[in-house]
């Protein structure tokens, strides 16, 4: 069974020959476990560890020219492509500060925000994403098409607070911000789809949730962001391909309301909000199936026993009838050694699926 | 109208995010004699405590509260001269910062808006700060409490370093940590005086312990 098979067929709840592997990396795991590899800097950590996913995307963001507004050892300010000024630490991967962003009112994205969001197809780099493509099908692997979705192409546009503040006081306003995403998600996808690429899944990502619970209340979502969700899942389906949908947080309110917009998989599942796999697949998991929610802090600590004991308890129950992808419940953090990592490879791999 | 029915719509008002009608009330209020330290117990931090009530319960989502809190400060906006001169219509002064290393703010001023909205006086250091800056701006400013706040594994261990300074320097209000790792167990073993799970039990653990206190 080759991963695109094995993926597919664990999205679908069908057997497979073992369970499927897919993780995401800080910069500086990537980094340190490609070092002590001894592979080439620039080595894909997916080929490195033959994970079973790839994801191609497209630039969703209004593409204006990026700035560094100032800069020293520790830190640097720029402004980035979606006009978001933003600092970052120099030497590690974290969420930057966002210090800034452009369309703060509707009057600023209506004049002169929105309409920088028209698909074009320069939005796509096509002769690397092809050779990508064809090279990951030469692999055998399973691959998704990945963008935002459009709340978390909203919060880039107006800045969280304004977003979140505009469902209490100016709904139509999110709604055209999404609408105008949507579409031009849609419109990507049907271009990739029309120059040959044919995904296996489809990979959206929005943080709708904190570690309590959901951002926005399950009726907000459902007039505002399910309508959005809903067309995703509709096209991607219709294109044979699975959905797999991202979010962070404590998301337990919105699950019917996710499932029924369409979505056929959950990611990353977090375990310090409160997230448990086992219970979703006592729950849910006759409609959805679940990527994640091994416990990143333990990677953290190279505690090999705590990690063997949560994947096995873990992937007992999540990959029982199938339905269940290995991947950390959010992205492996820096710190942990290329031995720890080999061995939560080795478990899952070697995890006899009943 | 009475100043009984001001305090009502004062409530409501700010329950309903409604930021004009905050801030004309104020205005209307302070037209009339009422005294801004009235305004503010009586009508402005009753609504957010309702707001914290329907959060907790999850009848409320992160928009209504966010407006309400924006209402609420429209409101004492128009009341600020006034109740800086009378500081003890306020709880109490409260520190508040993200640890050293982490850039996350949105946790951080969402809990800064809620402590608000319970009383206290909130200096807000920002984000990335280091345990000498909370240190020093407790003392500079004589605030009765310090809250932080991480959103990283890898920061959240920062804010033991906080506490053992503010201990060091003597400090003897309350340290309140919260944030997405952080637990209680963890709190303990920092030596926190608290653990808030989200920015409405925060502020009511804050005002209770310092009401005990």
């Amino acid at each position: 069974m080759d991963s695109r098979e094995r993926v597919r067929r664990a999205i679908r709840r069908q057997e497979t020959d073992r369970i499927p592997c897919f993780d995401h990396f800080w910069r500086e795991a990537r980094e340190g476990l490609v070092l002590e590899a001894g592979a080439h800097p620039d080595a894909d950590i997916n080929d490195l560890f033959d994970l079973d996913c790839r994801c191609l995307g497209f630039d969703q963001s209004p593409r204006l020219d990026v700035k560094t507004l100032r800069e020293d050892d520790r830190e640097i300010v720029m402004q980035d492509s979606w006009g978001i000024t933003i600092r970052h630490f120099r030497h590690k991967q974290t969420t930057g500060e966002h210090i800034d962003f452009l369309a703060k009112t509707p009057e600023i994205w209506r004049t002169s925000y929105r309409p920088r969001f028209a698909f074009k197809p320069e939005r796509i780099n096509l002769d690397r994403a092809r050779a990508l493509y064809d090279y990951w099908r030469r692999q055998g692997r399973y691959v998704f098409f990945q963008g935002l979705e459009p709340f978390e192409a909203a919060w880039h546009c107006c800045g969280p607070e304004e977003h979140l503040a505009a469902y209490a006081e100016d709904p139509e306003w999110i709604a055209d911000i999404y609408r105008v995403h949507t579409d031009l998600w849609l419109q990507a996808f049907a271009y990739f789809r029309e120059k040959g690429f044919r995904f296996d899944g489809v990979w959206c990502w929005g943080d709708i949730a904190y570690k309590n619970a959901t951002m926005v209340s399950p009726k907000a979502y459902r007039e505002l962001l399910l309508p959005c969700h809903k067309q995703i899942c509709d096209a991607a389906h219709a294109a044979d391909c699975d959905t797999l949908f991202h979010s962070d947080g404590h998301l337990q309110a919105l699950l019917p309301h996710l499932i029924e917009a369409g979505w056929d998989c959950l990611q990353p599942i977090e375990v310090k909000a409160g997230m448990d796999v086992r219970e979703l697949k006592a729950q849910i998991g006759g409609r959805m199936s679940f990527m994640g929610n091994i416990d990143a802090r333990l990677y953290a600590a190279n505690d090999l026993e705590g990690l063997e004991r949560e994947l096995r308890a873990k992937m007992s129950v999540a990959a029982k009838g199938s339905g269940y992808i290995y991947h950390s419940d959010h992205s492996v953090p820096p710190g942990v050694k290329l031995a720890t990592y080999r061995r939560v490879l080795e478990i899952v791999r070697n995890f006899k699926v009943s | 109208m009475s100043a009984e029915e001001i305090f009502e719509k004062l409530k409501k008002s700010v329950i309903g995010g409604k930021r004009k009608d905050v801030a004309a009330l104020c205005t209307e209020g302070k037209g009339a004699g009422i005294a801004g330290k009235d305004l503010l117990t009586k009508g402005l931090l009753p609504g957010m405590e309702e707001v914290g009530r329907r959060f907790r319960c999850e009848e409320f989502y992160i928009p209504e509260v966010l407006v309400a809190a924006r209402a609420m400060h429209a409101g004492l906006e128009i009341l600020r001269d006034e109740l800086e001169k009378q500081p003890a219509a306020q709880v109490g002064k409260v520190v508040i910062g993200t640890v050293e290393g982490d850039l996350h703010d949105i946790g951080k001023n969402l809990v800064a808006m809620m402590f608000t909205g319970a009383g206290f006086e909130v200096v807000d250091l920002g984000i990335d700060v280091p345990a000498n800056r909370f240190v020093e701006a407790a003392k500079e400013r004589g605030a009765q409490a310090v809250a932080m706040s991480a959103l990283l594994t890898t920061t959240m261990v920062n804010m033991e370093k906080v506490v053992a300074e503010l201990r060091k320097a003597q400090f003897k209000g309350k340290i309140i940590i919260g944030g997405a790792p952080v637990t209680k167990e963890f709190a303990d073993k920092i030596g926190a005086d608290l653990y808030a799970a989200d920015a409405s039990e925060g502020a009511e653990s804050l005002r209770a312990a310092m009401a005990a206190a």
